[in-house]
């Protein structure tokens, strides 16, 4: 098993598990696993409109399964908000 | 019929008032609102004019949604040419006073000439009175502005838009406020108003709105509320506000810090929206104390919140101890990590002091960026400052500066210049971050190539709104792919800032939940396609006024330092903005010439011939 790191920003966490209130957490994740995976772990579609970054690199919702994490990895989960 | 077929030219120079039947044919093709007014400031102004000469006119343009009962349909324009940039200018606001103007009877006004002394404008549906604003309300902010036309025409209903003290002084990116703290904000609207000695239009209206088929427009308005009011985003915007995009572009490495030094912001944490909703140790109140709306909206994106009356800025300042318009994402990046400020008290009086004496809070947080890296470098100093030390960071120095700023006092009419002009005259035209004069908002275009196109080809300037890349910039750090983006949603937002309803309705609505709104206001057909194909005419005609005011491919561009200093973090790392591989296939996309002139074919199938 490996470590992630996760944060939701701007996101309501109480609607996922795993996570703080503060939407912070590091969740248990099966070696090859997949950022579409570790999205699961905490009960988020991966196939929803969130941004995600792993490490700071912007992963695409289509690269999602492709896309192996890593022990230590820190994936940032934003929503798709727009303007300001 | 969406449209109430009148407008309403006021001279200014003969002091006259007259009524005049809506164009109809230009209606049906450019709607309402900018791309209504864009149209009568394309045939009646000349673009190579002086924005600030009276030859220029200031046209205030709602749409046919207007208080027509659409959810978020309060909104107007003001159209002109822009003090600030010498572009087309269309600056769009909520708030009230947009729609009280339609309800008195009114689709626009056109505001030309000058006033040979201050004055201000009463409309009350047919009845119009120009009265003097000289010992009465020039001079004052615009809080007091509005204050003392309640008072004296004894109607707190009457809605006020009004230039501040930084639009009577011709600050280049003074703003028309309204209703308080809505403002039209961007490109110097507000000067425009100032050098036409016209301090305040106070509406009411009792004629009321009318649809053409009010069975199709009032199912079509019951299922775009269905949609948005128990979405997601409209949740958000209301709970959290734009305010949470902060926490976004700062973990993305998009946020301009530092005059775009840097791209993430260290002291974000004690200013962003868990910090604006965090009880203060003071007194165990939040910033935010709630949000509030515009007419008929259901979001509700708009801040109240307090200062602590213990921070220095308020200190014996009773005015700013009490409820305040608060903070959106673009005034607290610009006021914030723009200018290096970790202080959210400073941030919001500085904000608030926007508010009050009718500033872009963009512009102007970007200008004072731009005047603490020049301070940085040498080329401002405490003498010229007034004793002032104008260093990054300094909340000190941000809550002086909207100050004198605001008042137009010593170097505050430096700053009031704009970062441009301000960076010209003290020999550092590098460090402006401006497009064809307009300051920045709060994305950097490093991390974010579609929205470094959409602020090069945006026809007013630097702007976020004008184009929506958000998506796609915030899932690929990548060149492909952003002509088209940035052209659709261009041709889009023009269309959908034509109707008199809000763009951010569109975080939960498709294109055709408004287009079936229309279809039941409007005589005529509407379709998804013409609602296209009239964006893309609003954005080809403001091209052609810009091209007509001397503006070249060459102004398509964006900052020396986006363009070659590589972002030093963040989702582009290593990356600069780069333009020359997005911009021939965005001219092309839209049928303009490699020089960036829409082609006569484009023109013709346009209707723009
Ligand atoms: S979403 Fe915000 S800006 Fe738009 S109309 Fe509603 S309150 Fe006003």
């Amino acid at each position: 098993m490996i470590q992630i790191g996760f944060q939701l920003v701007s996101i309501d966490a109480t609607e996922f598990k795993g996570l703080g209130r503060d939407g912070i957490g590091e969740i248990p994740l099966q070696d090859d696993g997949s950022l579409a995976d570790a999205m699961r772990m905490i009960g988020m579609d991966p196939g929803l409109g969130f941004m995600t970054l792993v490490n700071g690199d912007p992963v695409a919702p289509e690269n999602r399964s492709e896309k192996q994490l890593n022990d230590g990895d820190q994936v940032v989960v934003f929503p798709p908000i727009e303007g300001g | 019929m969406g449209w109430q077929g009148k407008i309403l030219r006021v001279d200014l120079s003969a002091g006259t008032a007259t009524p005049e039947p809506l164009n109809m044919e230009w209606a049906e093709k450019y709607m309402g609102q900018r791309g209504l007014g864009t149209k009568y400031l394309f045939e009646e102004v000349d673009p190579a004019v002086d924005s600030l000469a009276a030859e220029n006119k200031l046209i205030f343009a709602t749409g046919p949604l207007t208080a027509t009962g659409a959810s978020t349909g309060g909104r107007y324009s003001v159209i002109t040419k822009g003090a600030l940039t010498g572009a087309v200018a269309c600056s769009n606001s909520g708030g009230q006073f947009g729609a009280y103007l339609k309800l008195a009877g009114w689709d626009l006004l056109i505001l030309e000439g000058k006033a040979p002394e201050p004055v201000y404008i009463v409309i009350e549906d047919d009845d119009v009175r120009i009265l003097p604003a000289k010992d009465f309300i020039w001079g004052e902010t615009v809080w007091d502005t509005e204050d003392k036309i309640h008072a004296k025409h004894q109607n707190p209903n009457l809605k006020i838009a009004s230039i501040g003290i930084a639009g009577e002084n011709l600050c280049r990116f003074a703003c028309v406020m309204n209703d308080r703290d809505r403002a039209a904000g961007r490109s110097g609207v507000g000067a425009v108003m100032g050098s036409k000695n016209l301090k305040a239009i106070a509406a009411y209206g009792t004629v009321g709105t009318k649809v053409a088929n009010p069975e199709k427009f009032m199912e079509a308005n019951t299922n775009a509320r269905g949609k948005l009011d128990p979405s997601e985003p409209r949740k958000r915007l209301s709970t959290i506000g734009t305010h949470a995009m902060l926490d976004v572009t700062n973990s993305y490495g998009s946020l301009p810090t530092l005059n775009c030094r840097a791209v993430q912001f260290e002291g974000s944490s004690h200013i962003n929206v868990k910090a604006a909703h965090t009880p203060r140790r003071s007194d165990g109140h939040a910033n935010v104390q709630t949000n509030k709306a515009c007419f008929a909206c259901s979001i509700g994106c708009g801040r109240v919140a307090s200062i602590a009356p213990n921070h220095f800025s308020v200190k014996d300042k009773p005015r700013y101890q009490t409820s305040l318009g608060g903070l959106e994402y673009e005034s607290i990046y610009a006021v914030g990590p723009m200018c290096g400020v970790d202080d959210i008290d400073a941030a919001t009086y500085a904000s608030a002091l926007c508010n009050e004496h009718g500033m872009d809070p963009i512009s102007f947080g970007a200008s004072v960026a731009a005047a603490m890296e020049l301070y940085d470098i040498g080329a401002v100093t405490k003498d010229m400052t007034g004793g002032m030390s104008l260093e990054f960071g300094s909340a000190e120095a941000l809550c002086w500066a909207a100050e004198v700023t605001g008042t137009a006092t010593g170097f505050g009419k430096d700053i009031g210049l704009g970062a441009k002009r301000l960076c010209e005259k003290y020999g550092h035209p590098d460090l402006s971050m401006t497009v064809k004069g307009q300051e920045f908002p709060g994305y950097d275009p490093r991390a974010m190539q579609g929205m470094g196109l959409a602020y090069a080809t945006s026809n007013r300037g630097a702007c976020h709104l004008r184009a929506s890349p958000f998506q796609d910039d915030f899932a690929h750090v990548r060149t492909e792919g952003k002509a088209g983006i940035v052209k659709k949603s261009q041709d889009r937002n023009a269309a959908w800032d034509s109707t008199g309803v809000c763009l951010f309705a569109g975080n939960a609505w498709e294109v055709d939940d408004l287009v079936a709104q229309l279809a039941g206001a409007l005589p005529g057909e509407w379709s998804v396609d013409r609602f296209f194909d009239t964006g893309e005419r609003i954005w080809n005609m403001e091209r052609l006024f810009n091209l007509r005011a001397g503006f070249t491919k060459a102004d398509d561009t964006l900052p020396k330092r986006v363009m070659e200093e590589p972002a030093p973090s963040g989702a582009g790392k290593g990356k600069v903005a780069e333009l020359s591989k997005m911009l021939p296939e965005y001219y092309e996309l839209r049928g303009w010439t490699p020089d960036g002139e829409p082609t006569t074919q484009t023109l013709s199938r346009l209707g723009l011939s």
